[in-house]
Order: structure tokens, then sequence, then C-alpha cells
């Protein structure tokens, strides 16, 4: 069964297995995101419990335009940002970086998706949450540019050059950790 | 489009990292499942208990605002009398 027809047989049926069906499928990832960008695992337990609240509670409002997979990204990304903004844990969630308008430097896709596991979780712990959360939307959860700009209300020019800084400064932070180029 | 084409086929290390967690919180995961259960079970009380009274309340409601719309009739008839 797709994700979305288990929504539709919840929603006819209010029955609790149809629900336990889509919190096996997508539990573990949200935690991983949880801890990816919480960096806490008690904060992270308190989240994915809030986060299938959410999504319980506005299910009917899933219209099926985007994949559920998209849907439901968006209310983890949306609840941990404004977590952190509401624990001031990372200043960068809260304002726009305006420091930088120049055009950056591409980087290549392959620098990203062929590093070292433990060096890939080390790099995105250090770079701010918003390139963090981008990075991954893009490379883990595989969303296309317009699922990315409809999810964070920006056009896709403004998504791909969101993308484009925030893989400069996986980059950047990646020779400074490892001093070594990229 | 080219470009993301090209990603699902090379190696993908945010994948990878993306499994490792799955297999690293799997317990965090289980132990959450509990608490959201619960939390289904609590929402599904209320829920019932609002279906099964909802009505009678507002069958209450109804008869109140009848009755004193009647009392209400009553005194101006007996004032007019």
């Amino acid at each position: 069964m797709s994700d979305e027809e288990v929504v539709q047989e919840y929603l006819k049926t209010q029955n609790v297995a149809y629900f336990d069906v889509l919190y096996k499928r997508y539990s573990g990832k949200i935690f991983g995101k949880c801890i990816s960008l919480l960096k806490d695992e008690e904060d992270a337990e308190d989240s994915v419990q809030e986060i299938f609240m959410k999504i319980l509670l506005n299910l009917s409002k899933f219209s099926g335009k985007s994949r559920f997979s998209t849907w439901i990204y968006s209310i983890t990304y949306n609840y941990c940002i404004d977590r952190i903004r509401r624990k001031k844990k990372d200043p960068s969630t809260l304002v726009e970086d305006m420091s930088n308008h120049d055009v950056p430097e591409d980087v290549n896709d392959v620098f990203l998706l062929e590093m070292e596991i433990g060096r890939l979780k080390v790099v995105l712990d250090e770079i701010p949450t918003k390139d963090k959360s981008i990075l991954l939307m893009k490379y883990q959860d595989e969303m296309s540019i317009k699922e990315i700009g409809e999810m964070l209300e920006k056009s896709e020019s403004a998504v791909k050059m969101k993308i484009k800084r925030a893989k400069q400064k996986f980059k950047k932070t990646y020779e400074e950790i490892y001093k070594e180029p990229a | 489009m080219s470009e993301e084409k090209e990603n699902k086929t090379q190696k993908n290390s945010f994948k990878e990292l993306e499994r490792m967690q799955l297999e690293q919180y799997k317990k965090n995961t289980e132990k959450i499942g509990g608490r959201v259960k619960g939390s289904l079970g609590t929402i599904g009380l209320i829920s019932d208990i609002i279906e099964l009274y909802f009505s009678r309340i507002v069958d209450v409601f109804i008869n109140l605002s009848s009755s004193s719309a009647e009392q209400n009739v009553a005194e101006e008839v007996e004032e007019e009398e």
C-alpha cells in the first residue's frame, strides 16, 4: 500500500493500525533528522512524539498535491527549526545571512555524495542549521528544487542559490576541520 | 534534471548516513512508539466522549433556551392580563 492509500484508509476508518504503518515507515527517518538538527537525544525523542501528534491532527489537511514524505518532512524541518529558534541555540535560524552576496563557487555533488560517512557527519554537525537542512532535503530526502521551494515558500532560483551557498559553506568547513583542500 | 538523475545512480553518503542512523536509533523509535500510541489512545478516548455526549449537551442547551423563551412569553401574557 502506498503512503497516500494508508492515509486515506486511516481517515476513512480511524483504525490505529494504519497510523502504526506510517509510524513504522517514517519514525526512524524523522528521528534521524531530529537528532541531526537538534543534536540532543532527549530533545529528539520529545520532538518525534510531538511531530507525530502534529501529523495525526493534521492528516485530514494532507491534500495529496505533494508526496506524503515531502509533507511530513516539511512538518519535521519546520518543527525542529522552530524548536531551535525558541531555544536560541543557533542564531543563524533567526536571521537570513545577508553578509555574503557574492555568487558562490560551484561545489561538485560528487564531493558531498562520496564523502566518508564519519566526516560527513562531523561537517554536517558544524555547519549552520539552515545550510544543513537544505542539504538534507536535497541529498537525503531527494526532494526536487520545486518541492523545496514550495516548502520554504521561495522561488526555484532562490532555492538553487541557497543550495549553492550551503555546499560552499560545507566545503569551507570541511577544509577548516581536515586541513586539506576538497 | 540530468543532475538529479545522475545523483540517483551514484554513491550517496547522505543516504548511507540515514541508514546508519536508522539502525543506531532503532530502540529510541520503539520507545517513542509506545508514547505515541498512549497519546493516540487518549485522543481516541476524548473524541469518543465528545461524540457520545456532544449531542446530549446540544439538546440540553436547546431545551434550556426554549424553556426560558417559553417562560418569557408566559410572563408577557401574565403582564398583559
